[in-house]
């Protein structure tokens, strides 16, 4: 009973630990609930039992797979995201133990083998997971900044593939200590893992290939695409600058009901071409895009401006994934904003765009009149549109390749894209 | 103190301006300090984010050797909604409606037409409107929300989602606190005047305590006014 009671506020503990590293990595808050604290009474006393009957090797795979879907519960995330970020903590937590026990039992004790005094044994958990959580807050900065830069970022898919090996390495590791005794016993496990080990790292190789390759014929499309909706920009606006002044000639010798026609004419051509002088002083990859968009929306009186702080080929400046997220990116971005002043009494969008020695800039402006679920803005299920679609600027939030700054600054919405430049 | 910071690269059109200004401040009692800049540089940055003092930008569009008016707006308007911008400028009509609205600038004055009294005229109105440009500031995980008190006609709760939905001149945003948390970010203008609802006083134009609604200056007629809350709303 007392070797169990012991077992239980150790596994505690490391569950207490682990809650306090998710949170630091992810900054999100945890939402209590009775499902999580029933699921963590009964895998504490899984792991207590798997502990008593000296199962280590088991015991360290439950506590993988119990913090995982703790994690999940209590946080409110995917199991896969949550999976990927617990088994880092869980790899910390290991190696933490053995060094802050070490460091404890510099008398070569192990507090392990102390079992005459329980209340002892009790006490001595205690210090190794004190040392774990001032770790933590001393170097708490340092960790997130670390673990940002090098791990939050890498596509899900290709990590979650990268932690399977690790973890199958792992795995085949302690598999071959624990049949150490007998050699036939322990190279055919240890043929098995390492055959697993270089099925999964083929995979992963083949898939990085494969996604290369299909970005590269993606994005010959786009500026393939965009080449000729350039083209196509620049000979309407030839044909409109024509008939204005055309318009502008018949006018003079016109009647006066005419001459009314002939100015509203004017007006309306005149706006349609000074948006494509406008789009014209983008960066060459992205007018194409830009121009199709405006051109097939077609919303009369729009008040359409352009900032930009560089020239030359912008698909030059960036790596076929990120250029291709830049397309993406302003697609989805210049749809909201066309669909949000489409019934504006003052239409108005403006894009800005700046280039600095890192990253390239995107910022879109655009007034809009509607009624905003402010808590709402943002998430998957939630739009303003008729069509019913709200998953655009989300999937832009949600992908960690690109930066967003969102904000409503009285009736402007401004969103500003982050990508990086190629080194 | 108030200072008025001149970016303006034409040395004639400076004289000018610092002719109207001089008119201008005359009457004011405030005390009011005058810079003047020909282009963007790191004291006029240093001034850009200092919040500590209200300022009113006197702006060319087109400036040599610098970057452009407009992009020294955009620079202002990063971290500082509260200072007064004012272009002078020889662009069209469809450049100021645009940049009008981007960056709240309060006037663009034609550079070859009435210059000086136009200049003068609106000093005169933004020293006597006291700078008017405190903002309700609110963020989600994923937006910032800045609103001009002086924008918001009034709050109420609505009874279906209880979010509190704040009634602009344009729009309606709906936003998740209660009464009293988003009586903690606004100002004394504020005034609770029913159980579910707050008003701007100075949007308001008639109280009809009689039949429980007040009267907005943009006409909209809103029932929801109290005699239990006569006291708050009326105090000074």
């Amino acid at each position: 009973m007392m070797e169990y009671l012991l077992s239980f506020s150790i596994t505690i503990e490391i569950f207490g630990v682990n809650l306090l590293l998710y949170r630091f990595i992810t900054n999100e808050k945890i939402k209590f609930s009775l499902k999580s604290f029933v699921f963590m009474v009964l895998t504490t006393l899984l792991i207590s039992y798997l502990t008593i009957t000296e199962q280590y090797f088991l015991k360290l795979l439950v506590i993988l797979i119990s913090t995982s879907c703790l994690n999940s519960m209590l946080f409110k995330e995917d199991i896969l995201k949550t999976f990927y970020h617990s088994f880092f903590i869980w790899l910390f937590l290991i190696l933490s133990d053995i060094v802050f026990s070490v460091i404890i039992l510099a008398n070569n004790l192990s507090y392990y083998d102390i079992s005459s005094n329980y209340l002892f044994r009790f006490i001595c958990t205690f210090p190794v997971s004190l040392l774990q959580c001032l770790f933590l807050f001393i170097s708490k900065k340092s960790i997130i900044k670390i673990y940002r830069k090098y791990f939050f970022r890498v596509s899900q898919n290709a990590t979650f593939i990268f932690c399977l090996s690790f973890f199958i390495l792992f795995f085949s590791l302690l598999a071959f200590l624990n049949a150490f005794s007998s050699y036939s016993k322990m190279f055919s496990i240890l043929t098995i893992f390492s055959l697993l080990i270089f099925i999964c790292l083929v995979v992963y190789i083949i898939k990085i290939i494969i996604k290369s390759y299909n970005l590269s014929l993606l994005n010959k499309n786009i500026i393939n695409e965009n080449k000729l909706i350039r083209e196509m920009s620049k000979n309407d606006a030839i044909f409109k600058h024509n008939l204005i002044n055309n318009l502008l000639g018949i006018e003079v010798v016109a009647n006066e009901k005419a001459k009314l026609l002939i100015d509203e004419l004017i007006i309306k051509y005149k706006n349609d071409y000074e948006k494509i002088s406008n789009i014209n002083e983008l960066p060459s990859g992205i007018q194409g895009l830009i121009y199709k968009k405006i051109y097939l929306k077609n919303i009369s009186n729009l008040n359409f401006r352009v900032e930009n702080g560089f020239e030359g080929d912008i698909e030059k400046l960036m790596t076929s994934k990120n250029y291709n997220l830049l397309s993406e990116t302003i697609g989805i971005l210049l749809d909201n904003a066309l669909e949000a002043v489409e019934n504006c009494p003052n239409k108005i969008i403006v894009i800005d765009m700046e280039k600095t020695d890192d990253n390239i800039y995107f910022e879109i402006k655009n007034s809009f009149d509607s009624q905003i679920d402010f808590e709402e803005l943002g998430s998957a299920k939630y739009t303003t549109k008729k069509s019913g679609h709200g998953i655009g600027i989300n999937y832009l939030l949600e992908n960690k390749s690109v930066e967003l700054k969102s904000s409503i600054v009285n009736n402007l919405f401004q969103v500003e894209a982050i990508i990086k430049i190629k080194k | 103190m108030i200072k008025i910071i001149v970016v303006e690269d034409e040395k004639d059109y400076q004289q000018t301006i610092k002719e109207a200004i001089s008119k201008a401040i005359f009457k004011c009692d405030e005390e009011i300090k005058v810079e003047y800049f020909t282009r963007y540089n790191s004291n006029l940055e240093k001034i850009i984010t200092d919040n500590t003092i209200r300022k009113i930008y006197i702006m060319d569009i087109e400036l040599d050797n610098s970057i452009s008016g407009i992009k020294i707006a955009k620079k202002i308007r990063t971290n500082d909604w509260e200072s007064e911008i004012l272009f002078i400028t020889s662009h069209d009509k469809m450049f100021e409606t645009v940049y009008r609205s981007i960056y709240e600038v309060f006037d663009f004055i034609e550079k070859y037409h009435d210059m000086s009294v136009r200049l003068e005229n609106d000093l005169e109105v933004i020293l006597k409107k006291n700078f008017d440009n405190k903002m309700f500031i609110y963020s989600n995980r994923y937006f910032d929300l800045k609103i001009y008190y002086r924008s918001i006609l009034y709050i109420y709760r609505e009874k279906d989602e209880r979010k509190l939905v704040i009634v602009t001149d344009t729009n309606k945003f709906k936003v998740g606190l209660t009464i009293i948390e988003i009586l903690d970010l606004l100002d004394g203008r504020f005034k609770q005047c029913h159980r579910a609802c707050i008003i701007n006083r100075d949007r308001v134009n008639k109280y009809d305590w009689n039949n429980g609604k007040f009267i907005l200056d943009t006409k909209e007629e809103v029932d929801m006014l109290s005699k239990k809350y006569k006291k708050e709303v009326m105090s000074e």
